[in-house]
C-alpha cells in the first residue's frame, strides 16, 4: 500500500482527500502491477478509476476525462494537482458558502505495465472533508439592529432625561442653515422663562459653544474631530454635567450633516429638521430619511425669500411628500418672522411633560 | 460615511455573540443582513468599509449578503399595504398620505456563520 496516499493493491481505495485535517500537501510514489486497479477517490463523492490492464501488453496510453460536482459548505483558496505522467494541471478558485460548482477536467497519461509511476499531488486547498473531519461551523440566528448599542445608550438617554423631567431636541441640517445662529435667539427668548441647556457638535472648534455662551444656558461642545455625526454615547457622557443645574429643555445641535445624523438615535424626544431657503426646493426629498423621521421641519432664513428665485410653497411640498402631516415652521431668526411659532412649539414641548 | 461607525457596531455585536459560543468558534465566516431602502445606509459604502473595520477581528474575510428592503406602507384609509416608489410614502393604490411605514427603514443582522 502507498504510504501516502492509501491506496492499495487491488480494487481498494484511495482517499486524496485530506486524512488528518483539512489541508494538506504531499508528495508521494506509488507502485502498480499489471492488472492492478485502483480508485482515486478525489473528494468524498466522485471518484476516478485506474485500470493497470493485466498482461504483457505494451506500453499505451490512455485517455479518460472525468469530472466531479461537489458541493462546499467551506472556502477554498486553491489547489493543484501535478500528475508527472505528462499532465499537469493547476485550478485556483474562491467561492461563497452553500453553493455547487462543477468542474470537469480531462486528463491522459502513458504507462508500461510492470512499471512505476509516480503521482505528486499538492493540495493547498480543502476538500470537501469527510464528516468526521469536518471543520465545525455554526449557523447563528440574530434579529438585532446593526445599531443596537447605539440604540441601547439612547434609550438610557431618553429613560434618564425624561425621569429629570428635560425635554431633548435633536437639531438637524445642512452646515450653514442656521441652526447656531437661531439657538443664539431662541437662548435670548426663552431666557428667564425656560431654562435651558445646549450641547452642540462639530467636527472641530468651539466657536458654536462660544456663540451660545452668555445666555443663561450652560454649553457644551464636542468636537468629534472625524466623526460626521453625534453618538448616543458622546450625548450620555455629557448629559449629567450639562443639565444638572435644573434644565428642562435641552438642545443638542447635531454635526452640520442631513444624512449621517439621521441614523442615530441620541435619546431625544424629538428630531427637528432645518432647511434654509437657499438649499433648494427638493432638499427633503433629495434626503428623505431625515425628513421622514424630523418631527418638524424649520424653513429658516425666510428674511432671504425677496432675494431668491424660489417659493416656500414648493419647499413645504417637498417635505410633505416625505413626511405628509409634518409640522412645518417658517422663520428669520434674523428678522424674527416666525419665531413666535417656534417659541410656542418648545414651550408646549416643556409643558408636554 | 456613518457606515464605518455602523460597521464598527456590527463587529463588536458579533464578536459578543461569537465569545458566548465558546472557544471553539474562531472566526466570522458570513453575515446576513436585512437592509431597509429608507435605513439611511448606502450599501455600497457599508460594502467599502466593511474590511477596513474588520481587519485584525474575528470577522475580517467575512462574506457579507444583503437582503434588500423595499419601504411598505399601509394606508391608514383602505388599509391596503403597498410599496410606493422611494423616497414617497403615499399610497399607491388610493393615494392618501396618512400612511404608517411597516419595513423599509431596518438595518439588521438576521444571521452570522461561525467556525
Amino acid at each position: 500500500m502507498c504510504e501516502d496516499c492509501g491506496c492499495m493493491e487491488g480494487n481498494e481505495r484511495a482517499y486524496f482527500a485530506s486524512r488528518d485535517g483539512h489541508d494538506h500537501d504531499h508528495g508521494h510514489t506509488h507502485v502498480h502491477r499489471a492488472g492492478e486497479i485502483h480508485i482515486h477517490i478525489h473528494i468524498d463523492r466522485d471518484a476516478h478509476v485506474h485500470v493497470h490492464a493485466g498482461g504483457e501488453a505494451p506500453a499505451h496510453t490512455h485517455t479518460h476525462p472525468h469530472a466531479h460536482t461537489h458541493s462546499h459548505s467551506h472556502e477554498h483558496d486553491e489547489h493543484s494537482h501535478i500528475h508527472d505522467h505528462s499532465d499537469t494541471h493547476d485550478h485556483g478558485h474562491s467561492h461563497d458558502h452553500g453553493h455547487s460548482h462543477d468542474h470537469g477536467h480531462s486528463h491522459e497519461h502513458t504507462h508500461e505495465h510492470g512499471h512505476t509511476h509516480d503521482h505528486v499531488h499538492s493540495h493547498d486547498h480543502a476538500h470537501a472533508p469527510l464528516p468526521s473531519q469536518a471543520r465545525r461551523t455554526k449557523t447563528i440566528a440574530l434579529e438585532t439592529s446593526v445599531l443596537a448599542q447605539n440604540d441601547v445608550l439612547a434609550t438610557k438617554n431618553r429613560q434618564w432625561l425624561k425621569e429629570k423631567g428635560v425635554v431633548a431636541i435633536n437639531l438637524i441640517s445642512s452646515p450653514g442653515s442656521g441652526k447656531t445662529y437661531l439657538l443664539e435667539k431662541t437662548l435670548d427668548a426663552l431666557q428667564g422663562k425656560i431654562p435651558c441647556a445646549v450641547i452642540t457638535g462639530d467636527m472641530q472648534t468651539d466657536n458654536d459653544a462660544r456663540r451660545m455662551m452668555g445666555k443663561g444656558a450652560p454649553v457644551v461642545q464636542i468636537e468629534t474631530r472625524s466623526a460626521c455625526h453625534l453618538s448616543a454615547q458622546q450625548i450620555e457622557e455629557q448629559l449629567e454635567p450639562v443639565v444638572s443645574g435644573g434644565a428642562k429643555l435641552l438642545f443638542i445641535e447635531n454635526v452640520g450633516n442631513l444624512v449621517c445624523p439621521a441614523a442615530f438615535d441620541l435619546g431625544e424626544l424629538q428630531k427637528i429638521a432645518l432647511v434654509s431657503v437657499v438649499e433648494g426646493e427638493d432638499k427633503p426629498v433629495k434626503y428623505p430619511v431625515l425628513f421622514h423621521g424630523a418631527s418638524a421641519t424649520l424653513l429658516t432664513k425666510t428674511d432671504l425669500l425677496p432675494h431668491l428665485d424660489v417659493d416656500i410653497e414648493n419647499y413645504k411640498k417637498s417635505v410633505l411628500k416625505v413626511q405628509p402631516g409634518a409640522q412645518i415652521i417658517s422663520l428669520s431668526a434674523k428678522s424674527g418672522e416666525g419665531m413666535e411659532e417656534w417659541l410656542r412649539y418648545l414651550e408646549k414641548l416643556v409643558d408636554g411633560i | 460615511m456613518h457606515e464605518l461607525s455602523l460597521a464598527q457596531s456590527m463587529i463588536e455585536q458579533l464578536m459578543d455573540v461569537m465569545e458566548k459560543e465558546g472557544e471553539q468558534f474562531q472566526k466570522i465566516e458570513h453575515i446576513s443582513l436585512e437592509l431597509g431602502s429608507m435605513s439611511g445606509v448606502d450599501r455600497d459604502a457599508f460594502e467599502f468599509v466593511f474590511p477596513f473595520a474588520a481587519e485584525g477581528t474575528p470577522a475580517e474575510g467575512a462574506i457579507l449578503s444583503f437582503n434588500e428592503v423595499t419601504v411598505q406602507v399601509r394606508c391608514r384609509l383602505c388599509d391596503k399595504v403597498t410599496s410606493p416608489e422611494y423616497p414617497f410614502v403615499a399610497c399607491n393604490e388610493c393615494g392618501a398620505t396618512d400612511t404608517e411605514i411597516i419595513c423599509g427603514k431596518e438595518f439588521k443582522i438576521t444571521q452570522m456563520e461561525v467556525s
